[in-house]
């Protein structure tokens, strides 16, 4: 090579070294912080950089081959070449795993806790249009602190929403931010920290964080209707706004996580059940209708409505014409089960019998406490069509009561008088449309034997599916199928009991009995060895 | 396989024979012993929170089983021996390595006592209990991978603690790092980033979750440190 070459083949090297570093400085600075591409393109920088030190070796190849006939190099460099292919193959494979079509996990809780409820699976698989979630946290200036202070465990719940499902995606936002601060107005967030669920330009703000809060928002910006259950008033029925034990506010609550708008109705301010009912519920009339009310109520089911009878023993059959129409008996009695709920009495029957019907088919092995309950049956005089479904049963060693009188004889099975189980507590009726007018809705009813078991009482205990059944009841009422399923299941917390004794007792063999036997262990063998 | 047995056996009976190890065996309790009754405090059948900390204290007590592995060998010129007689690079790191994993399942069984003593008091959920355990014995094994890498490198047992400790408290402070990078994780540096967290890895498993991603990343640190113990140790005899 011409000595002239080899004189300007260390200052190409050092072109070459600047260029490539150059290119990397720009590189790494253009992912970090993303800013723009300067007049040459990156991997043109990195490319030339290379192709100099290349060109370099060319004019000079001498020194190259120096290093590469030393032994220890030599090997080095084969050294430094596997390794880098064995790091190279297991950075493929990681990233392989972070991919949705490989990744595999398992919940190990009792209770399935970071598991999707099945709910929330059936609404993330039918997402037809992209849904992507907000979430807004970052350090609170005032304090200094990251908020939310959840932050941690609304991620990792958003992540599994978006292992289940390709139209799922999530992105934080800092609302201190320039950009996060813009998304904030955009999307009329009221909190300063909060998760905005939006889907093809309608956006939602969700009001938790909970697996029920983040659907239903996905719900909310997924479906166009709105629909409303109606609660008829006027007859002592339980009342939706009521926070009291005997009340239904928890119950509204739930219904409204599912998009449900609830309200009152009564038949003194119309006389006809309200057009934008999707359901109307009638939970617990202490009183019958008046005839001009039980007409409208007819009239309403005959078109088309959705209605949800809760009728309680020892009350009048608030609608009898209505009822007997659709083929639907009240008995007289209250079921009392040997089955009952622990540390109650046998008219608090613990059920697990559901029969096969959309409403609890997948409640299978899950109990439910329904409390103070009449039983009802099919009409044997009924002649009509529609198809009349149990949706929830006691237990065959359960009866109907009809001696109501507790207090002045002890109740027992009186055969001839009581019905012995397994009972309805629940039945769903559903016409069979082949009267209907094209385009006209079936209509659907279902009734059960109790208005107790959905109280804010009893839905304060998570482990039984109380609310489940009614908000299922409600789903099949409005032809929300995909709603129809066990809602998000709460932590499982396991106490132990432990007295200041024992507590002690624990203390000091933990911390200094069991290391210092350890110790002296230690110390033995040290006195032997030494 | 033979060779490899017979280094874990001679290693972990160096172990059991040595005051320093019974030491670090003490040591774990008392600080072990005291997280698990602070959680106990809760009232909660539950090692969630002791899990979580035992990890941190991995960071300093798997760098302290492994320190004198190589490093020691180095030091008294015992290494040279070793790398004469006929096993191959691999048998020895991978001996060396199984014998501190021993040891480390050795100090996870003395904990079991836990477990003992929240089914006296409690009803602990067992299939939970067991994947703290499966995280712990991944995250030990991570861990002590490092530790073998830096003894692998260096002939001062100190300095291969030190630098054990300081790239698990990297990888550990990983997520945090990522704080510093604007835009968040949507930035792909930042995502690479914290992916290598060996903190955010545990999260799941100390929820009780397994993900197959923890697993590949857990056996990625400890077969990629092996692999490159083997070839540091390998280098030796290139000069």
């Amino acid at each position: 090579m011409n000595e002239n070459l080899r004189r300007i083949a260390p200052g190409v090297l050092f072109a070459g070294v600047i260029v490539f570093v150059l290119g990397l400085v720009v590189l790494v600075s253009t992912m970090i912080w993303g800013t723009g591409r300067g007049p040459v393109p990156t991997e043109w920088m990195l490319l030339g950089g290379v192709v100099l030190m290349l060109v370099a070796a060319v004019l000079n190849p001498d020194p190259v081959r120096r290093l590469f006939g030393v032994r220890s190099v030599r090997a080095g460099s084969n050294a430094l070449v596997v390794s880098l292919a064995f790091i190279g193959i297991l950075g493929l494979v990681n990233y392989l795993g972070t991919q949705k079509q490989f990744n595999w996990r398992q919940d190990f809780t009792s209770n399935k806790q970071f598991t999707l409820s099945p709910q929330t699976l059936q609404v993330l698989e039918s997402l037809k249009k992209p849904v992507k979630a907000y979430v807004f946290t970052g350090l609170d200036p005032t304090t200094g602190q990251e908020q939310p202070y959840n932050k941690k465990e609304i991620l990792d719940r958003l992540n599994e929403y978006a292992l289940r499902s390709p139209n799922f995606s999530y992105e934080q936002a800092d609302p201190y931010g320039a950009q996060g601060a813009v998304l904030a107005d955009q999307f009329e967030m009221r909190l300063p920290y909060s998760v905005i669920m939006t889907a093809g330009g309608k956006h939602q703000e969700t009001s938790g964080t909970g697996e029920s809060d983040f659907t239903g928002a996905i719900l909310k910006v997924t479906t166009d209707v709105t629909r409303t259950v109606y609660f008829l008033a006027g007859h002592k029925e339980r009342d939706p706004n009521d926070a009291s034990v005997a009340g239904y506010s928890s119950l509204r609550a739930a219904l409204e996580r599912e998009n449900y708008t609830v309200s009152n109705f009564s038949f003194l301010v119309t006389d006809t059940v309200p057009f934008s009912a999707t359901v109307l519920v009638m939970a617990g009339p202490a009183t019958a209708l008046g005839d001009a009310e039980a007409a409208a109520l007819d009239a309403y089911v005959r078109s088309g409505g959705r209605l949800m009878l809760l009728i309680d023993p020892q009350k009048p059959n608030p609608a009898p014409a209505l009822l007997a129409a659709w083929g639907v008996e009240l008995r007289n009695d209250e079921v009392l089960d040997q089955q009952f709920v622990q540390g109650a009495n046998p008219l608090y029957p613990l059920v697990v019998r559901y029969p096969n019907h959309a409403i609890t088919k997948k409640f299978t092995g899950l109990p439910s406490v329904i409390p103070m309950v009449r039983s009802l049956k099919r009409s044997e005089t009924y002649t009509g069509t529609a198809t009349i479904e149990s949706v929830i049963q006691s237990s065959p060693q359960s009866w109907g009561e009809t001696n109501l009188d507790f207090q002045a004889s002890p109740p027992q099975f009186d055969n001839g008088k009581d019905t012995m189980g397994p009972l309805d507590l629940g039945l769903a009726i559903e016409s069979s449309g082949a009267d209907l007018a094209p385009g006209a809705k079936k209509s659907r009813i279902v009734v059960f034997g109790t208005s107790e078991f959905a109280s804010n009482r009893m839905l304060q205990a998570n482990q039984f599916v109380n609310g489940d059944l009614f908000l299922n009841a409600v789903s099949w009422l409005a032809e929300e199928e995909a709603l129809i399923s066990i809602r998000p299941s709460l932590s499982d917390t396991r106490q132990i009991t432990i007295n200041d004794q024992q507590w002690w007792l624990v203390l000091v063999s933990l911390v200094c009995l069991m290391p210092g036997l350890v110790a002296l262990a230690g110390f033995s063998i040290w006195w032997r060895r030494r | 396989m033979k060779n490899i047995w017979a280094i874990t056996k001679r290693e972990l009976g160096a172990y059991f024979a040595s005051p320093v190890a019974y030491a670090i065996i003490a040591a774990f309790l008392v600080f072990s012993n005291a997280l698990f009754m602070l959680y106990l405090q809760q009232r909660e059948a539950s090692l969630r929170g002791w899990v979580g900390t035992t990890t941190f204290l991995a960071i300093f007590f798997g760098p302290a089983i492994t320190m004198r592995l190589l490093s020691e060998e180095k030091q008294l010129g015992t290494i040279e021996l070793l790398l004469t007689s006929p096993v191959r690079d691999w048998e020895v790191i991978l001996g060396k390595f199984f014998a501190a994993l021993g040891f480390w399942v050795a100090l996870l069984l003395l904990t079991l006592v836990y477990v003992v003593i929240l089914r006296i008091f409690g009803n602990p959920d067992m299939v939970l209990v067991a994947a703290y355990y499966l995280a712990l014995v991944l995250f030990g094994a991570a861990a002590l991978s490092i530790g073998v890498l830096t003894s692998t490198l260096s002939s001062n047992q100190n300095v291969a603690v030190f630098t054990a400790i300081a790239i698990m408290l990297v990888l550990w402070i990983a997520s945090f790092l990522t704080q510093l990078i604007p835009g968040g994780s949507g930035n792909a540096i930042a995502s690479i980033i914290a992916y290598l967290s060996i903190a955010d890895h545990t999260n799941d498993m100390v929820k009780g979750v397994i993900d197959s991603k923890d697993l590949i990343y857990y056996l990625s640190v400890t077969i990629g440190c092996l692999f490159l113990s083997t070839r540091a140790l390998e280098a030796r005899k290139w000069g």
